[in-house]
């Protein structure tokens, strides 16, 4: 520990071992709770492991095979990160739009009705997400749902959405209404603490809104643009709530994501081996982006 | 199954009626018939704690929640409920017994997945025999479902305590208005009246369908896995159970392929095609097939809808659709053959800290207290006490309960089928119930999934 | 210059359409809170009864309807609390010093272990779901607010550590500095010169960790057998396979707002700080 410096490096041996375990306290929660569970979920995931039928064998990287053989399993890695794409741009799209449009609200109009049009736009974020689950699913039915009621009302037919190829866009509408606040209030932090100068100086050498916003608000909000987005897309990845409330991963398979794959193998078959092993390829891209992100972020630092 | 023959039962339940009033407790031996399993006296268990699982939200098992003080006094068996959501039933069960850990005495389970359970259960031969004398006794007490759940090895693991089967409800003021009825005959050539052939129902529901009225002809619950439910059960009552002898399934079979596309292709058609059923039934569990039909909504309703018998009975609850009547849901073979049923039971794992205590819950819940009070919404299993309730006159439950269980059979079971095979059926059933596949592709999908699962499980060879 | 009449009403125009996107399914959803059933309207039209009743009924449950098992959500609102509240203690006190030594060490292993945190945070949880499930169960904590509270304390540990650094990194080191040298301990120094100071953040810090374990729902889900039953798990079990109680879902979910709001009106401004783990202040 004596290589730590700064402040704590001045206090004696005892106060350096009591330091170490004060920080070793979370790790041995972590290495007990998130460290092994891992060991044990990469060494399940070479197993046939059913515990319902007293099945317990070694099968080596069989699992493994047998998913990557299945053209199922393709289209379940296809489909999450179909998800995770169209969710993460439009919900990117939305926020920074609202977040410009909260600005330009305060600086047209008054602060006050800036701060408000925001409490509105963050609405959703103080909904749990399963209450926005079974919210939505609801105005999707025929009889009781609003939608529907448009559909009618303007003279068209009902439709069984959420029974329909529809219900995988559906779900993600969903996503994107709940989670753009997410997005828009990093950006609108963001865009509140420019400095103004330069902005100010564009404006004066006669550039118009577009190319204040590519040439200088844009550049300047990035390094916050990427931090939000790595998050989002993560979170969106791990998304489990609506899709799992909304559909149950179906009409078919249609809206399963590898989430939802994993946890009907899992608790559903109760084939905790193949679960596992769908769970270690669930892994693969959260670990493969927080790396580069990682990386990125110390280079930038540098 | 003949109506003459209920009828002639009659008078055996008179004499049986008679009968309950001797109390049938503090007796040993010979099972006497009309009377119920008694519990031990002396209260040997006295202080024992036991779990037991049962389904949240469930409305005719609320009674028996309730009535558990009574037993808790009589043998001093303290009772603890688990309530676990009705669609982890069968996984969270399984996974507790499976993990040895202890954690229920009692294991609650209905027809669609109980196969999982024997190796984890201890049998009830002798128990059985030590009440009823002998288990052909106690079968012939209860209803033959109860054959149908018996383990490969002969012996029962399960006990009864609930039986339920999918009725159908039609509005009275519907189908008993002049004008309807004669505008009906004008346009079919046949009587208004519920249906008895599945071209009826067909009928009756176009006739009925009016959206722009905000009426519909039927709603049911086929959504997700009752509506794979409501698909076994019409296929069953077509005369098929799902696996022949050989462990192969009848869908292989042209008969049998014909009855599931018939069937599937009648679920389908309803909504996309001929729009006779609302479109939120491909999305529909029971709860809300009540709800739409008693907002008036739609002229017959069908699903697990006894539970709402007793309710649909009170006038201030069905403002909207005034008085209501039960059918028996028709057959796809004509005669009706038998249908899908639920059939609900407890057994004692082995991991019970406590199977004797256990032991005396399962009698107690089969005594009449509990069974009659529990009987709005369900049948009891045992004969005689069904009779009496749906039957007689004054009974609790609809008439067409009873004749939609009375022939019920259970598929036998092997354990592997109720996981793979049953999620791979409810993901194929959603597409075709969405219009995504066709009826043959479910089938030639379902008959895949059951042949590799129990092929590698070596049932077939 | 862009102050011109066309430009103001077109941002309105748009704020209008944003403030409908956001607000109009709350609003169909609160008039259902606000009916019975067979109210519930069938077409697009304003309910005809409008009663709290099911609020009352959600709360206490309700035999009145003569289906007695609509269960009152009281019991899943303890649940709720008491795991929430254990994870905030737990994150709490496993999180506190470690995040003390972060903000005031500098070492390449700090930093590993540091951006480790971030690594756990974004592990898709789905997938730790079977290893922890066997573990819970083994320990015998399956549904009990124990067993899920150690797992949600594991999962916003890192959101903790990474809140409580940031909070304490705004802490000048000039106070403990004097107050090792006058020969006080580590422990002293944490206690009465670091925590009161960063008593703000831990409030922050305890806010959003009690909100994450709130709103959870694969882990309760799985771990409980339904007595310990958390609201999210009550509210979307209101429509079960037997019954559906739409307006008892719509009332329980405002119901569930309660904390968030209030969360939200005492520390929004920290809103963002929680949600990027303090990569964005």
């Amino acid at each position: 520990m004596s290589h730590m410096v700064s402040s704590v490096a001045r206090t004696d041996r005892l106060g350096q071992y009591l330091l170490g375990a004060l920080l070793a306290l979370p790790f041995l929660y972590i290495a007990v709770f998130y460290a092994y569970p891992i060991y044990k979920v990469v060494s399940l995931s070479l197993r046939d492991f059913q515990i319902a039928y007293g099945i317990d064998d070694w099968i080596g990287l069989g699992n493994y095979t047998e998913l990557l053989s299945s053209a199922e399993t393709w289209r379940t890695l296809g489909r999450t990160l179909l998800y995770t794409a169209i969710c993460v741009s439009v919900s990117f799209g939305l926020g920074l739009g609202m977040a410009l449009l909260t600005v330009s609200l305060a600086d047209a109009f008054s602060e006050r009705f800036g701060r408000a049009f925001r409490h509105i736009v963050i609405a959703p974020m103080i909904f749990i997400p399963a209450a926005a689950g079974v919210m939505w699913a609801f105005a999707y039915t025929e009889h009781y749902g609003w939608v529907n009621h448009i559909l009618i009302a303007l003279g068209l037919q009902a439709y069984p959405w959420l029974v329909s190829d529809a219900a995988f866009f559906l779900v993600m509408v969903t996503d994107i209404w709940g989670w753009t606040p997410f997005i828009y209030l990093i950006l609108l932090a963001a865009l509140q603490s420019l400095p103004q100068e330069p902005i100010e100086a564009a404006r004066v050498d006669g550039a118009n809104a577009w190319q204040v916003f590519r040439y200088v608000t844009f550049p300047l909000l990035k390094p916050v643009i990427v931090i939000a987005l790595t998050i989002k897309t993560l979170d969106t990845y791990r998304a489990f709530d609506y899709l799992w409330i909304m559909t149950n991963g179906g009409p078919g398979t249609s809206s399963t994501t590898l989430n939802l794959a994993t946890y009907k193998a899992a608790f559903q078959n109760l084939d905790f081996g193949k679960a596992s092993a769908l769970a270690v390829i669930t892994m693969i891209f959260p670990l493969t982006v927080m790396i580069l992100f990682l990386t990125f972020r110390r280079r930038g630092a540098k | 199954m003949s109506y003459k023959m209920l009828f002639a039962r009659t008078a055996a339940a008179a004499v049986f009626g008679l009968s309950m009033i001797a109390p049938a407790t503090g007796w040993a031996g010979e099972f006497v018939e009309g009377t119920f399993p008694p519990l031990k006296a002396g209260k040997p268990y006295a202080g024992v704690t036991i779990t037991v699982p049962t389904q949240k939200g469930w409305a005719s098992f609320a009674p028996a929640v309730e009535l558990t003080r009574n037993f808790e006094e009589m043998t001093g068996i303290k009772v603890q409920y688990d309530m676990i959501p009705g669609s982890d039933i069968p996984s969270k069960q399984l996974l507790a017994v499976s993990q040895n850990s202890g954690t229920y005495d009692i294991v609650t389970q209905h027809a669609t997945s109980f196969g999982s359970f024997f190796r984890f259960l201890t049998p009830m031969t002798e128990r059985i025999e030590g009440v009823w004398g002998s288990v052909d006794k106690f079968e012939d007490w209860v209803f033959p479902a109860q054959k149908g759940v018996k383990n490969t090895d002969g012996q029962h693991y399960f006990m009864p305590f609930h039986a339920n089967a999918q009725i159908g409800y039609y509005r009275k003021d519907l189908f008993e208005n002049t004008a309807e009825q004669a505008a009906f005959k004008a346009k079919y050539g046949y009587d208004l009246a519920p249906p008895t052939t599945i071209q009826q129902v067909r009928d009756i529901a176009a006739f009925f369908t009016r959206p722009d009225k905000n009426l519909y002809g039927l709603t049911t619950n086929w959504g997700g896995g009752q509506g794979y439910a409501a698909f076994l059960g019409y296929y069953s009552d077509a005369g098929f159970d799902l696996l022949g002898a050989d462990y192969k399934p009848t869908m292989k079979t042209p008969e049998g392929r014909q009855a599931a596309i018939d069937v599937l292709n009648f679920m389908q058609g309803s909504i996309h095609k001929d729009k006779i059923v609302n479109p939120d039934s491909a999305n529909f569990q029971t709860g809300q097939v009540s709800d739409f039909f008693l907002s008036g909504s739609s002229a017959m309703a069908y699903g697990w809808l006894s539970d709402y018998w007793s309710f649909m009975q009170k006038p201030e609850n069905i403002k909207q659709v005034g008085p209501v009547g039960a059918f028996r849901f028709p057959s796809f073979a004509g005669e009706p053959k038998g249908g899908y049923s639920s059939w609900w039971m407890m057994g004692i794992p082995k991991d019970s800290k406590n199977p004797d205590a256990a032991w005396e819950y399962i009698k107690w819940i089969l005594n009449e207290h509990p069974q009659i009070e529990m009987a709005a919404g369900q049948l009891p299993p045992i004969k005689d006490l069904a009779y009496r309730t749906a039957v007689e006159p004054g009974g609790i439950n609809p008439r067409a309960l009873y004749d939609a269980f009375v022939e019920a059979k259970i598929t036998t079971q092997v354990p592997e089928m109720s996981q793979q095979p049953r999620t791979k059926g409810v993901e194929l059933y959603t597409e075709v119930i969405a219009n995504k596949i066709t009826a043959e592709q479910f089938v030639d999908g379902y008959v895949a999934e059951i042949e590799k699962t129990l092929t590698s499980a070596g049932y077939i060879k | 210059m862009n102050r011109s009449f066309t430009y103001r009403t077109s941002l309105l125009f748009l704020a209008a359409l944003a403030a409908l996107w956001t607000l109009f399914p709350f609003a169909w959803y609160f008039l259902v809170s606000l009916t019975t059933p067979g109210h519930i309207p069938r077409r697009f039209s304003f309910p005809d009864v409008l009663t709290l009743d099911s609020y009352t009924s959600a709360l206490f449950g309700s035999g009145a309807k003569g289906i007695s098992a609509n269960y009152s959500i009281l019991p899943n609102i303890i649940n709720s609390f008491v795991v929430a509240g254990l994870t905030v203690i737990g994150c709490t006190v496993l999180g506190f010093g470690a995040a003390y030594v972060f903000s005031r060490g500098r070492s390449t292993t700090l930093a590993v272990l540091f951006n480790a945190l971030l690594v756990i945070r974004m592990t898709p949880a789905v997938s730790l779901a079977v290893p922890i499930y066997l573990m819970i169960s083994a320990y015998g904590l399956s549904d009990t607010h124990l067993g899920l509270s150690l797992v949600h304390t594991m999962l916003s540990l890192p959101l903790a550590i990474w809140l409580l650094k940031g909070f304490i990194d705004g802490i000048p080191t000039e106070l403990e500095e004097a107050a090792l040298i006058d020969g006080a301990s580590v422990l002293q120094v944490l206690r009465y010169i670091i925590l009161p100071l960063a008593a703000p953040g831990v409030a922050v810090a305890a806010c959003f960790v009690f909100l994450a374990s709130y709103v959870e729902f694969m882990f309760a889900s799985i771990l409980s057998r339904g007595s310990s039953d958390t609201l999210p798990i009550a509210i979307a079990g209101y429509n079960s396979d037997h019954q559906t109680f739409y307006n008892e879902m719509a009332a329980a979910s405002f119901m569930s707002m309660v904390p968030l709001f209030i969360f939200f009106y005492f520390a929004g401004r920290y809103m963002v700080r929680g949600l990027t783990m303090g990569a964005v202040k």
